[in-house]
């Protein structure tokens, strides 16, 4: 039985359907009310979903933000390991209301969860 | 009983996920435990009937024997719409059915989650 | 800490840094199953030091690794059939994590 589940997201957005499908599973956990804590955490790569300024109509793709933001609203956390970001893309500003993060917390994170999904 | 979730998220004849996933399913089961099985993305191919890949591991023939063990297979509908497969086209004994009503009922009775993706 | 095992199905040249792994599994009892391409980290000496750097155990899955007819390089790490592999998975950990 579990009843916490983490999406872990490893993948950046647009290039691989993952990340997407990761977010998208996390909601229809939450909309189940089957699993009562859901969360996600974006790590490496995976932190490129957070960023503000993207535009996926400029590829005709579904919007990552738009996931992002339907998960906030179902009040999950999303957290974002700050310093993979910053390691890969520098400071750049991030959607409202995710959480950057460092790998200490991060690890408190994943320590908080039942089961963990890769994405 | 404890069961093991295994997501699955490759297509059949992208590489070896599938493979992986049925045999460990079947020593699970094997050993006791209960497996469910969730195809999502790419996956949702493991459950097409008429699979003959020649001279590769018939995931399809060994998915089918597996559910006559109590495996249970679902795949998502979205992603089974998004690749042309449709309802009638699944294995015998497997489902499309969806993310919210299976998947999360797999994670909410499980123990362990076995993800399978590149 | 939960203890948790990894689980890999990527090449060592796809897994890449070792990065993440690292930065999952301090602090916590950890494995590592190589299964697919991740058992050519079997192989190496020098890649397999740099695992058992990152996680205290590493199993390798037995017939991805005897079908690439590949040598033991590192004595620690141990090969594992698949109800072995059902073991860790559900009884030996508490975690699994894909990486």
């Amino acid at each position: 039985m579990t009843d916490s589940l983490l999406i872990l997201v490893t993948k950046p957005p647009y290039g691989f359907e993952e990340a997407f499908s990761g977010l998208r599973a996390g909601l229809g956990a939450l909309a189940s009310g089957l699993v009562p804590t859901v969360n996600i955490l974006m790590v490496g790569e995976g932190t490129l979903n957070a960023v503000a300024a993207q535009r996926p109509e400029a590829v005709r793709m579904p919007s990552n933000v738009e996931a992002v933001n339907d998960m906030l609203d179902f009040e999950a956390k999303v957290y974002v390991v700050r310093e993979d970001l910053l390691r890969l893309v520098g400071d750049v500003p991030l959607l409202e209301g995710v959480e950057a993060i460092d790998w200490e917390r991060a690890r408190q994170v994943i320590e908080g969860h039942g089961m963990v999904t890769t994405f | 009983m404890r069961t093991m979730v295994i997501q699955i998220r490759s297509g059949t004849m992208m590489n070896m996920d599938t493979n992986i996933a049925v045999k460990l399913a079947r020593a699970a089961l094997d050993k006791g435990y209960g497996v469910r099985m969730f195809g999502y993305g790419e996956g949702v191919t493991l459950i097409k009937k008429g699979q003959d890949p020649k001279r590769f591991p018939n995931v399809g023939n060994e998915t089918k024997e597996l559910v006559e063990k109590g495996l249970e297979v679902v795949v998502c509908e979205t992603c089974c719409k998004a690749r042309g497969i449709a309802r009638g086209e699944e294995i015998e004994g497997t489902k499309i059915g969806s993310l919210t009503n299976d998947l999360s009922r797999f994670v909410a009775e499980g123990d362990r989650m076995v993800t399978l993706a590149r | 800490m939960r203890s948790k095992l990894f689980i890999t199905l990527k090449s060592p040249h796809d897994l890449g840094d070792l990065e993440l792994v690292r930065a999952l599994a301090k602090g916590s009892r950890s494995g590592l199953l190589l299964l697919e391409d991740a058992v050519i980290f079997a192989a190496n000496a020098d890649l397999g030091k740099e695992l058992l750097g990152a996680v205290q155990d590493v199993y390798v899955i037995k017939d991805d690794w005897e079908a690439r007819g590949l040598p033991l390089a590192n004595p620690g790490f141990k090969v594992v059939d698949y109800p072995e592999a059902v073991d860790l998975i559900m009884e030996r950990y508490e975690q699994t994590i894909t990486v």
